[in-house]
């Protein structure tokens, strides 16, 4: 099954943008927004918002669909008397992906990380990992002065991988967690919805879900759809209960995570509408990590949040592997939601008008 | 102006051999691009059954063979086995860094060609400790069955090229061990094309060094030269590498019991008259390079050693810089020029 608009989720997937530099992933975003006739808002933090009023005779049912903007990358920390220049992460990368890659500074410069050739390697260090502060990037600069003429501290430099088709039926690229969900709400905000849509393209998710909490204070929704990327361990010979999610096992819908417990309602509900629409589903087998929801379902009076994932092989490193199958399989998944949400009798329920009257019901 | 020409083509040239696969035993896919950048000041060329290609400019007189050798093949990884859930493991061909490997793109060259990307299971991931080679494999994103109809053991896997000219004209890339060579040779033919010379010059793209120099011991044997000059990249100075060449600061010539003391000098010697700045290392045994099997062709051939400075040697990001293989293919040429009808410059008078 093809990704409905993959020139899409290719270009965004290929913008350089960690926590609080998300610029050029948000423009290209709201240009998209403005393309497809939306009016994009954004806020002090960087968070983007757009709203969708569904066709006339269409549900007051108000979804809030959301998908983070930053992805993991390096933080320039220090610029070397020799020109080279130290990071500190921001997000959890595995410094075993660092050594001898490419990065980008600030969108555009090149760089390598560097290592030190096996050849002069010692025996002890070669069954030890560099730890971080004892990794570089070479940008060829010959001292500090002609460094610092192109790179300021503070500056990202994001992981380099480029877009590439693997097997059949996989896409590999630098970001999928999360422009595949930017891209995802994208699609859906372009089309014709049943309900009311704010979709929120939110900054800071990778550094504690920033971004969110801000967003929370100002907007309430009925229920909230975190579209995510979600690790996919089924990697060599892992064991199944180990796995976490596989490709090409359908959308994954989380139960519990670090930062939420979902509510066995709206697990139920999802299952229900996948098995109807004969949609494979898939658990989240494991609870670590934690997303936007956990900033979501407490802010003000609290709200009904619920997080649908595409499963993604090596997330967090240069080059995340996802199932096209899954991806359309995922969008199949949120639209036939959103229309179960805008019945009568489910709208209702989960309303956040009506639903705490028949609470006992469910 | 003709300097700044000569710089941009040298950068092409890393560029275009560093998106090239010639892991070693399998250097067939360079020959095109020698012929573009070799072959093209030469008369003749050939190649053997190791898998060398030499190149013949011809000098005025004949009199000797100056043997120029440079290695094409770089290090990659060759098809070991393919797992129950068709993940490709392998084992390496020469000196692979493990470390450097997780989340590499690579091309598996099977019935037909793949991309893929070295993974590991998330089981490995154990603070600080580097992922062994034997617990790497590459994911192509097919099932066992699909994956054993596309590949089998004994395929190559090279690494993805990725090239990018930094500041200083400072370029990275994969196998600029020793595309770097191949490209100082080609400045080296270039500059010879409007230069008289005496004797014939045969330059060869050596096979399978980067395994044990096993194409030069063969080159040599068929070459029976005078005179023999490697042409290879040594380490750079980086933060964690102090004692080395630097990277900018010309050709390295070696000093050592591999190489001829009076061809040592007389390198040396043209560096200072053609004012092409230079370095020195220091080679106490038999060197890693090419030298080491040419210097003990025949009868015994003097052989000197000339190398580009390179950081991070064996992985995808080797960095050298362009100034420095264009004063390597400088120097080169003005050795050619110089050396006497007779090569009495090389006799010992004990």
């Amino acid at each position: 099954m093809p990704i409905e608009n993959e020139r899409l989720l290719e270009t965004l997937s290929s913008l350089d943008g960690v926590a609080g530099q998300e610029k050029t992933v948000g423009e290209a975003i709201a240009a998209r927004l403005r393309e497809i006739g939306l009016q994009p808002e954004t806020d002090r933090m960087g968070n983007i918002t757009a709203r969708r009023e569904p066709a006339a005779g269409g549900s007051p049912f108000h979804a809030l669909l959301c998908a983070h903007m930053d992805e993991v990358g390096l933080l320039i920390t220090e610029i070397t008397a020799d020109g080279y220049l130290k990071f500190s992460p921001a997000g959890g990368i595995d410094n075993a992906v660092l050594p001898a890659k490419w990065v980008r500074i600030g969108g555009e410069l090149p760089g390598v990380v560097g290592i030190k050739a096996i050849h002069l390697q010692k025996m002890d260090e070669r069954k030890k990992l560099p730890e971080t502060d004892a990794f570089y990037i070479d940008i060829g600069a010959a001292s500090r002065e002609e460094a610092e003429k192109q790179v300021k501290l503070g500056d990202m430099a994001c992981l380099v991988g480029g877009w590439h088709e693997l097997g059949a039926d996989l896409v590999m690229g630098k970001a999928l967690d999360d422009r595949a969900g930017c891209a995802l709400l994208l699609e859906l905000l372009a089309a014709e919805q049943p309900c009311r849509l704010t979709g929120v393209f939110t900054a800071q998710e990778e550094i504690g879900l920033r971004g969110a909490q801000v967003l929370a204070n100002r907007i309430q929704a009925d229920l909230v759809v975190v579209l995510e990327a979600t690790a996919a361990a089924d990697v060599l010979e892992t064991e199944a209960e180990e796995t976490v999610t596989c490709l090409g096992r359908g959308p994954v819908c989380s139960l519990m995570d670090a930062g939420t417990i979902y509510p066995p309602e709206l697990i139920k509900l999802i299952t229900d509408c996948a098995r109807t629409a004969e949609i494979p589903l898939q658990y989240r087998r494991g609870a670590a990590g934690a997303n936007d929801a956990g900033a979501l379902q407490t802010a003000g009076a609290g709200q009904r949040v619920i997080t649908l994932s595409l499963p993604c092989r090596y997330i967090h490193t240069m080059r995340s592997v996802a199932s096209r199958t899954d991806y359309a399989n995922w969008k199949k998944l949120v639209i036939n939601l959103l229309e179960r949400l805008s019945s009568p009798e489910e709208s209702a329920r989960f309303s956040r008008e009506t639903s705490g009257k028949d609470a006992g019901k469910q | 102006m003709e300097q700044n020409g000569l710089l941009s083509w040298v950068e092409e040239i890393l560029a275009q051999g560093s998106a090239l696969s010639g892991v070693s035993g399998h250097e067939a896919d360079l020959s095109g691009f020698l012929a573009d950048i070799w072959g093209v000041y030469c008369t003749e060329s050939r190649k053997d059954v190791v898998g060398n290609q030499f190149f013949l400019k011809p000098g005025k007189s004949g009199a000797n063979k100056i043997l120029l050798a440079a290695h094409t093949d770089e290090i990659g990884l060759i098809v070991t086995a393919v797992d129950k859930n068709g993940f490709i493991r392998f084992a390496p061909v020469g000196g692979v860094d493990a470390r450097a490997l997780p989340a590499q793109a690579v091309t598996v060259h099977g019935r037909s060609e793949m991309t893929g990307v070295i993974c590991y299971a998330p089981a490995e991931r154990r603070a600080g400790k580097p992922v062994p080679l034997t617990h790497l494999a590459v994911d192509v994103g097919y099932d066992r069955e699909e994956v054993l109809a596309r590949t089998r053991p004994g395929d190559i896997i090279s690494f993805a090229p990725e090239f990018q000219t930094l500041l200083n004209h400072v370029c990275a890339g994969k196998a600029l061990d020793n595309r770097a060579g191949l490209a100082a040779l080609a400045v080296c033919l270039r500059e010879l094309s409007g230069r008289a010379h005496a004797h014939d010059v045969i330059a060869v793209a050596t096979a399978q060094e980067e395994v044990g120099c096993r194409g030069a011991a063969t080159a040599a044997f068929q070459a029976q030269a005078a005179v023999a000059i490697a042409v290879d990249v040594t380490h750079a100075q980086s933060p964690d590498v102090k004692q080395a060449a630097q990277l900018g600061k010309g050709p390295v010539i070696a000093r050592g019991p591999n190489l001829h003391p009076l061809l040592t000098e007389y390198m040396e010697n043209k560096a200072r008259d053609e004012r092409i700045p230079f370095q020195t290392e220091v080679a106490p045994r038999p060197t890693g390079t090419d030298a080491r099997a040419l210097q003990l062709a025949g009868a015994g051939t003097p052989t000197s050693l000339i190398s580009i400075p390179l950081r991070y040697m064996h992985t995808l990001v080797e960095t050298v810089s362009a100034p420095d293989v264009m004063l390597t293919g400088k120097l080169l040429a003005a050795a050619v020029t110089g050396l006497s009808a007779e090569l009495e410059e090389l006799d010992f008078a004990y």
